[in-house]
């Protein structure tokens, strides 16, 4: 059995879920510090891709980076690349999608931390990036952490926005859950329900991760 | 010396100060919801006020005019919060030598480790804040906030969150660090006994305005308001006369102890409820709400019979604004 399908579905999250972290705890941060009208405004477009039907991100995807499109053409013509029908597209739709699951489980957890800790350390002089990293983070890094287990666990299983963005490609894009759709449609249901169990392992761990996150942590967060 | 001038709206609530803090130990006192907190948090520089001006020891904090607002970072403003803040994923050592920025590690080590030896709380200093009890939080903290050489002092309600034993042995040790700072101190507490022994000078906060102010002994001694009556735990204030009157409950006497120009009156006997070294006696004065009359064991026991009337010594006769 052709095991890629499980290595680009891993991959495509893991590149995906690491974006999403880079980008959606520093937003989640910018969000905080914000005015009440700006938050919202600015809280509501970055949670938009939780509640669009993931083809809808396919779709744009399509319209803007594939080589017809105005950036897609560019990219083509500069770099002599393209995006979509290609696991990099995955890895943009994958990122998309889990955003928000990053931003907000993050944001949640800033909030949890007692804002009194920030500000003192702001009257003792300590700079806005150390209190960040230094105070803020270690604070709250079991609710952030198990955001990015989350974002890893949906993003391994996209299917809607991928299979627009980057098709069935056997050995190029296929993932395990767009590879259950293909094996179906052309009647290989012994190999559809193979990556049906792969699929069903696959979750059943990342539960029982999940789990292990949000399970109150011990030692000094429970003063 | 602070001098603090600022006006900020939230919601219902307004904060409109007008005050001066000379050198030495000033207590913000107030109700809950008066302000207090708030105005520490506008100085400190973490919360910013609508309008006004902020100045410490010359030195313009905020100026709305001027379009001035220094970030906290560059305020230099020692801050002990209510519940400490210790940050939990450092240890105590971690916590105090934070305060010691910009020097290099050791020497922020060794001025951390001359603090603890200072506070008596060397022995903890492995520990992480959830290790440590309220008392040696609350060294850790203000060692914290002297690493870093503040020009000013402000504490929240230091001691609210300890058991009464503890209170004492840390409002000497608080003493001592008052005595040492030498700077301005603002001591925000609604306990009028600990502001009496640590400060020097008292401001009165009530909704969101400072009403009274001055030296402690003068404004014991003449409250002027409802509020600086109240605070300073006054138990009696009524209206009589159309005037607004305030007696402390220790200062009523027996009538057959007054003198000419007293107020007496002829009273009746609600309830006597016997205190760890005082009687406190609820009394009905027609047309008055319930007095409180407090006297000492001693004094109750040479009494025996109750007399029939009570009365107010001239000198001790609160006249208060109808503020």
């Amino acid at each position: 059995m052709d095991l890629f399908p499980l290595y680009n579905s891993l991959r495509v999250s893991a590149i995906a879920t690491a974006f999403a972290f880079a980008t959606g705890i520093p937003a989640a941060y910018a969000v905080l510090r914000m005015p009440r009208l700006a938050k919202g405004a600015c809280d509501a477009l970055l949670t938009v891709p939780l509640v669009l039907p993931p083809t809808v991100v396919g779709y744009f995807i399509l319209v803007w980076l594939s080589p017809k499109s105005a950036v897609g053409g560019k990219l083509l013509e500069w770099f002599a690349f393209t995006v979509t029908m290609r696991w990099h597209a995955s890895v943009i739709a994958v990122a998309v999608i889990v955003f928000p699951l990053i931003y907000r489980t993050a944001r949640g957890a800033f909030e949890g931390v007692d804002q009194n800790l920030l500000d003192a350390g702001r009257t003792l002089g300590l700079s806005e990036k150390y209190i960040f990293a230094r105070i803020l983070l270690p604070n709250c890094k079991h609710g952030v952490a198990a955001g990015g287990v989350l974002a890893f666990a949906r993003g391994l299983g996209e299917y809607g926005a991928t299979s627009m963005a980057s098709g069935y490609i056997a050995g190029k894009t296929a993932t395990i859950s767009t590879s259950v759709a293909y094996f179906w449609q052309i009647n290989q249901e012994d190999a559809a329900f193979w990556w049906v169990c792969v699929n069903l392992a696959v979750s059943l761990v990342f539960m029982v991760l999940i789990n292990a996150f949000s399970r109150p942590p011990r030692g000094w967060r429970r003063a | 010396m602070l001098e603090c001038r600022i006006r900020k709206k939230l919601g219902e609530f307004a904060l409109d100060l007008d005050f001066t803090a000379e050198q030495g130990i000033t207590a913000l006192m107030g109700a809950s919801g008066s302000g207090k907190s708030m105005t520490l948090r506008c100085v400190a520089g973490v919360e910013r006020p609508d309008e006004g001006e902020i100045t410490l020891d010359g030195v313009r904090l905020f100026d709305s005019g001027r379009k001035i607002n220094l970030p906290p970072q560059r305020r230099n403003t020692g801050f002990l919060f209510q519940d400490y803040a210790l940050f939990p994923n450092m240890t105590a050592l971690q916590n105090i030598m934070t305060g010691a920025r910009g020097k290099p590690r050791r020497e922020r080590a060794r001025a951390a480790e001359e603090l603890a030896e200072a506070f008596h709380i060397t022995p903890h200093l492995k520990k992480y804040p959830y290790q440590l009890s309220g008392g040696e939080k609350q060294r850790a903290a203000l060692a914290r906030c002297l690493a870093a050489s503040p020009d000013i002092l402000m504490l929240d309600e230091p001691f609210s969150a300890l058991d009464s034993h503890l209170r004492w042995e840390l409002e000497l040790e608080m003493a001592e660090v008052f005595k040492r700072f030498r700077k301005t101190v603002l001591y925000v507490s609604h306990n009028r006994d600990e502001v009496y022994r640590l400060c020097d000078s008292i401001i009165i906060l009530n909704g969101g305005r400072n009403e009274a102010g001055g030296k402690k002994w003068e404004l014991f001694k003449r409250p002027r308001t409802v509020q600086a009556a109240r605070l300073t735990g006054c138990k009696n204030i009524f209206e009589f006369e159309g005037r607004l009157i305030g007696i402390r409950a220790n200062y009523i006497v027996p009538a057959h102890l007054a003198k000419p120009r007293d107020m007496v009156f002829p009273f009746e006997l609600i309830t006597e409820i016997e205190d760890a070294f005082t009687y406190i006696l609820m009394v009905r004065v027609d047309g008055l709400p319930p007095l409180r009359w407090e006297m000492t064991k001693e004094k109750r026991e040479k009494l025996r019979e109750l007399p029939q009337k009570l009365a107010f010594p001239q000198e001790h006769i609160l006249l208060l604004d109808r503020r």
